[in-house]
């Protein structure tokens, strides 16, 4: 039977990523240092910070998503499922997560970011550039990019992508670069480097970029 | 300082005996001042340079277009200490090529200075082309082009045009043809390589758009340019009044006439962008000053001041237009090099066949001067795309696209030219 400080806990870090064996590891972290004591949200999130690499943005998620959480009745939170707890046994037993469960290797969950962000800062330039772009990606394949990666593309209509998880490191390169080169040529390179560089930052701010380094992708 | 000291000796503490001697000594050391002064001012041109294209680039690629500028200096000088400066200067009996004085080791003060002063101009003309292919030419191979240039197409139509002497003239010299200070020899043969180059490579990423869209790709620094463009202009004092040594007599008039050039290139460059609406842009205006200044540098010493004020003019205009057509063609030109350079190199050797003081409109000189405008047009973008057709094929002479896009500073020198500036952009260093 998971406390109510281990509801509060989990709640918040389903919230920040979606990767079980991280929020197993925080979790557990969270149980050997801080399950003792009095629930200290900064002192969590600090150590959960280091832990696993939080850019500010998920930080932000972390602490709100704590303190969202404890304002929550007990009745209200989830259970802690028990392979994060490790008194359930594994496999068939295991709860899910109350997140859709979507394990991307890092670099693909990276590139998304980046591609999404890319698409977002088109989107606020205008649809024009937008239509433009999703004609560009119907009516072509990016050089390098695999037919998964082509479907998803073309799937594209102003909404976030999601790249399939097949996807391997020479893909995200190769996209995350072509992406960068169609910008370039529908807007001009100084709007895509401007594009380009906020969308590094959310790359750099995502907990994967603690696991794949963000600079190999671009 | 030396010569200085010698000048003042010569002036006021010789003996009357021996007037006449002294004066034509005290002449000569002058001279010599003058044309050591005038290789320090030509060497400061590369300063101007330096600012003006390194303002005019992104600053992910300053770095590595500075240190073109400073390397083509050094090897362009030693390719033109080898075997340009023999080219050029050396016994030249068919018209065509000098063939002897190569690694020259002069003796005599004059000849020193006269060597170093021709290094000055070599280096002038290789460094005009850095600029132009800027932000998306390797390093390795730029240098190698560079060498090449002074080693070998600078000084070969520097032969045609100002080689030989006594009865074997360069062939061009031989005809008539008339360029004070190198307005076809080094600028227009600098601008034609640079075209060639820029052909070779092709535009930077993202300049022209699938639809025929012409992106504008801002420098990051117009204060440099804006400094750069007043870095040449001083410097070109000694630029084409380095070549009143051989006569002091018409050194006022050559400095007033390079003067009223760049007057005239700012004048022409505002009041076209006035009358075509296009704003009063900064980038323009410097270019047409510059424009303007080698518009006159064939002919600083054959024109009157009103004459210099409305070939500078003009000089502006083209630089204007040209620019315009030159994006049109989509030839990716990042400072505008190939319009100062060869566009107005050309206009000022044409323009000393129709203003030549006291002959104007001479059909014969006309003529002539275009013979060699053609020439240096044919020389020097013919050679330049073989000599990079040629050096593409050893290394190639384009980054990759991935190294464009985290810019040459980066992926080519390991060096950020402004690493407090950029903490924002650089986070991940790219």
């Amino acid at each position: 039977m998971s406390t109510y400080n281990d509801k509060v806990v989990y709640f918040a870090l389903s919230r920040v990523t979606t990767d079980r064996e991280l929020i197993k590891q925080a979790f557990l972290s969270w149980q050997t240092q801080f399950a003792d004591s009095k629930l200290d949200v900064f002192a969590f999130v600090d150590h959960i910070e280091s832990f696993l690499g939080l850019g500010t943005a998920e930080k932000k998620v972390l602490m709100m998503s704590m303190h969202s959480a404890s304002a929550k009745g007990e009745d209200t939170l989830k259970e802690v499922p028990a392979y994060i707890t490790g008194a359930g046994g594994s496999g068939a037993n295991e709860a899910k997560l109350d997140v859709s469960v979507d394990v991307k290797p890092p670099c693909v969950a990276l590139a998304q970011i980046y591609f999404n962000g890319m698409t977002a800062g088109m989107q606020r330039m205008g649809n024009k550039n937008m239509v433009e772009l999703a004609e560009i990606l119907n009516d072509e394949s990016l050089p390098g990019a695999s037919k998964d990666v082509t479907q998803a593309l073309r799937s594209l209509d102003g909404t976030e992508i999601n790249l399939p998880k097949s996807m391997t490191e020479d893909d995200c390169k190769s996209l995350c670069h072509e992406m960068y080169v169609l910008i370039c040529d529908l807007v001009g390179p100084i709007v895509a480097d401007d594009l380009s560089y906020k969308a590094t930052s959310n790359m750099l701010d995502a907990s994967e970029a603690s696991r794949y380094d963000p600079k190999n992708l671009i | 300082m030396r010569f200085v000291i010698i000048l003042l000796a010569a002036l006021y503490a010789a003996p009357s005996s021996a007037q006449e001697v002294t004066a034509a000594t005290a002449i000569d050391t002058v001279r010599l001042v003058w044309i050591a002064i005038c290789c320090a001012l030509v060497l400061v041109m590369q300063v101007g340079f330096l600012l003006l294209e390194g303002g005019l680039v992104r600053s992910k690629n300053t770095v590595n277009v500075i240190l073109k500028n400073f390397t083509d200096v050094g090897l362009g000088t030693v390719g033109y200490w080898l075997v340009g400066f023999g080219l050029m200067y050396g016994v030249n009996e068919t018209g065509l090529i000098g063939l002897s004085d190569f690694f020259p080791s002069p003796s005599s003060s004059s000849d020193t200075l006269n060597l170093l002063y021709n290094m000055m101009f070599a280096a002038t003309a290789a460094t005009i082309m850095s600029g132009s292919v800027a932000e998306r030419f390797s390093f390795v191979p730029y240098i190698i082009g560079a060498f090449f240039v002074t080693a070998v197409i600078y000084p070969m139509y520097g032969s045609w045009a100002w080689g030989g002497d006594g009865d074997n003239l360069g062939w061009l010299r031989a005809l008539g043809f008339y360029d004070m200070a190198g307005a076809s020899v080094v600028h227009s043969i600098g601008g034609w390589a640079a075209l060639g180059a820029i052909i070779m490579i092709g535009p930077r990423s993202g300049r022209f758009g699938r639809k025929g869209t012409v992106h504008d790709i801002p420098g990051h620094s117009l204060p440099y340019v804006a400094m750069g463009g007043f870095f040449l202009w001083f410097g070109w004092f000694g630029f084409n009044g380095g070549v009143a040594s051989a006569d002091l007599s018409n050194l006022g008039q050559i400095l007033l006439n390079t003067h009223a050039g760049s007057i005239g290139g700012i004048c022409g460059s505002v009041f076209w962008l006035w009358l075509t609406k296009r704003g009063f842009l900064m980038t323009s205006i410097v270019n047409g000053a510059l424009g303007g200044l080698v518009s006159v540098t064939a002919g600083a010493d054959v024109f009157g001041f009103g004459t210099s004020l409305f070939v500078g003019l003009l000089g502006g205009i083209f630089v204007v237009i040209s620019s315009n057509v030159l994006a049109n063609f989509k030839i990716d030109d990042v400072v505008g090099a190939v319009p100062v350079h060869g566009f107005c190199g050309a206009w000022a050797t044409l323009a000393v066949g129709l203003f030549y003081q006291g002959d104007m409109f001479n059909i014969e000189r006309i003529m002539v001067q275009i013979i060699g405008i053609v020439v240096a047009l044919v020389w020097g973008l013919g050679s330049s795309l073989l000599i990079f057709y040629v050096i593409n094929k050893i290394t190639p002479l384009r980054v990759s696209s991935r190294e464009e896009q985290r810019g040459l500073d980066i992926s080519e020198h390991k060096e950020i030219g402004y690493s407090d500036f950029m903490t924002t952009h650089a986070r991940a260093d790219v």
